[in-house]
């Protein structure tokens, strides 16, 4: 069943926004009610970053590994709290026939989707600034050197993860094989997005393969928002002014917004509202 | 055996040759009834006769594989934006969020309700769930799980109302409070499609109804005319001493014998069963028979289902 055919509800824009917002303040509360939910979505990708806090001597790719690794880790973190976390609400949500509910109701689906990824997104934001005022207290960090980018390849990860956590959710039969569907585009992201380590070692074909995936566009946009270097070039990174900085991450912002496409596309393609006939 | 539809007007509910198929099984094998406004109608059936079918393409869920819907004089699928503000639906089970509590459900739908004619605290109360504000979703009974339901499903207090088997797991009591809660809302003007396993319900509820087997509607009409064109039966405790075969026929009519209950079933006609009634006593006083548990009565709605869902 398509994401949207028929003419949606709420295509009042005022009434969309509003609704949108309801929808996010309805699951932030039910984020912080249930447990398991606040760990996957709220502690671990916190408790990643602070992985970075064992890292304090050497160098990677030209700068401290301790902030090479929480920028990376910051990018990760939007991989758990709004793909995970929302690829099981969708699929657990199905299974109880809450969207069918929801989509039965004014609430159009646009309202319904952006509501859960603002939710989110506005989650992933704050622990970014947790994630950046912890490299400053404790990594000899600084502000991010492009905060406005580093600010937009946050929202935009997130924003590029609800249609994809949509899709998967549709071939995700229950709450609980959610955990293990997502388990593998973990592991591929996790290893493929430069997000802890660099992936210099590796034939240039697999390198090209594993920067065009979703997870790697926004690692380097965070990076170059964050340090002020080109991560879109090989070590050593060179300087970026302000708008130099746009022009270089310019490619890797149009690419998430490519996967927020091809992500909406497969959406469309696999989402299931209901368990019966979807 | 089909009883036309009521006094038309501009219908608030119009099916028309409704198909529905999921791969190569049918649901719904053309349907089509109207309800018009301020009108209750009930759809009843087996499992898998294709009610929640109906329902759920009436409600917009689902585009009809094939003839058309409309409701409020809108394709409820392609033109929800029109319908959707306007109907309210309670579904068959679940759509709960179980980690709020009731009252939180209650401020969060009627907060995304275009229309807010009443408070959270006021729609508790009319379900009696007034107590229960403060207690997780997850926590309440069967019963008061389809009473939140039905509050979320008028909370806005819809022109059309769906309600897809309301009373499932409610005790008597709660049961009655939401027939007359239906009752209210109906003489108020709403139109209310409902589908149920309970016959009582439709008897006390519906202004008319249909009974659906296979994909089909078998019969529709006002509960009377439905049990009427289904005729009277008179039935007795088969006596030992006489043989089947040597029960006489009543007005041509054999009787049926099943589990030492011998049953006659007989035409619409007063007139006809009186006369069946004198020919069976006057038959019984010849034969020197007294007939125990002899009854003459007229087939209930649950008869008529009954035959119906067993393809007679």
């Amino acid at each position: 069943m398509a994401l949207s055919r028929p003419q949606s509800p709420s295509l009042d824009p005022s009434l969309l926004l509003g609704n949108t917002w309801r929808v996010a303040r309805l699951d932030l509360t039910l984020l912080l009610r249930n447990r398991m939910a606040f760990f996957t979505a709220i502690a671990f990708p916190l408790l990643l970053g602070s992985v970075a806090l064992l890292l304090r001597s050497g160098y990677v790719s030209g700068v401290s590994t301790g902030l090479y690794t929480l920028t990376g880790m910051l990018a990760l973190a939007g991989f758990f709290v709004t793909f995970m976390h929302l690829t099981t609400v969708f699929t657990v949500r199905r299974e109880e026939l809450v969207l069918k509910r929801m989509r039965g109701s004014v609430l159009s689906e646009t309202a319904i989707f952006a509501g859960s990824g603002l939710a989110t997104t506005l989650v992933y934001v704050v622990q970014a600034a947790v994630l950046i005022t912890l490299s400053i207290t404790t990594l000899g960090g600084h502000l991010p050197r492009n905060l406005p980018l580093l600010f937009l390849g946050v929202v935009l990860g997130s924003v590029m993860f609800v249609p994809l956590a949509a899709a998967l959710s549709g071939v995700t039969k229950s709450g609980e094989s959610a955990q293990i569907t997502v388990l593998p585009a973990m592991l591929v992201l996790a290893a493929t997005s430069q997000a802890s380590f660099p992936l210099t070692g590796m034939p240039e074909l697999l390198q090209r393969i594993a920067a065009s995936l979703p997870l790697s566009p926004v690692v380097d946009v965070i990076r170059i928002g964050y340090f002020g270097l080109d991560f879109t070039t090989a070590a050593p990174h060179p300087e970026l002014g302000f708008t130099q900085s746009w022009a270089a991450a310019a490619p890797r912002l149009l690419l998430i917004c490519a996967w927020i496409v091809v992500g909406t596309l497969i959406a469309r393609k696999y989402f299931r509202w209901e368990p019966r006939h979807g | 055996m089909t009883i036309p539809d009521g006094a038309r007007g501009a219908p608030a509910i119009e099916v028309r040759d409704l198909r529905q198929s999921y791969g190569d099984f049918e649901a719904v094998r053309g349907v089509s009834f109207q309800v018009q406004p301020g009108e209750l109608f009930a759809l009843l059936g087996t499992n898998g006769a294709g009610k929640t079918t109906t329902i759920e393409v009436l409600e917009g869920f689902s585009a009809p594989t094939g003839g058309s819907v409309k409701v409020l004089g809108h394709d409820p699928f392609t033109e929800r934006a029109r319908v959707r503000a306007r109907t309210g639906l309670m579904l068959q089970e679940g759509g709960f969020f179980g980690d709020l509590t009731v009252a939180e459900t209650v401020r969060f739908w009627r907060d995304v309700s275009p229309r807010k004619p009443c408070s959270a605290t006021e729609i508790l109360e009319r379900v009696e769930l007034a107590d229960k504000a403060g207690v997780r979703v997850r926590q309440l009974s069967g019963g008061q799980k389809r009473r939140l339901d039905l509050a979320l499903a008028t909370l806005a207090r819809p022109q059309v109302l769906f309600l897809d088997e309301p009373t499932t797991g409610m005790d008597p009591e709660a049961r009655r409070n939401t027939w007359t809660l239906i009752q209210d809302l109906v003489a108020a003007g709403t139109t209310v499609l409902l589908t149920t396993h309970y016959l009582e319900e439709a008897e006390q509820l519906a202004g008319r109804l249909a009974i659906m087997h296979a994909g089909r509607i078998e019969l529709t009409g006002t509960v009377a005319e439905v049990v009427a064109a289904h005729g009277h039966s008179i039935r007795f405790q088969h006596p030992a001493q006489v043989a089947a075969r040597h029960l006489p026929a009543l007005n041509g009519v054999r009787p049926r014998v099943e589990r030492g209950t011998v049953e006659y079933r007989l035409s619409p006609d007063p007139a006809d069963t009186q006369h069946a009634l004198a020919r069976l006593l006057a038959w019984a006083s010849e034969h020197r028979l007294v007939l125990t548990r002899l009854e003459v009565r007229s087939a209930s709605l649950e008869d008529v289902f009954l035959e119906v869902a067993h393809g007679a």
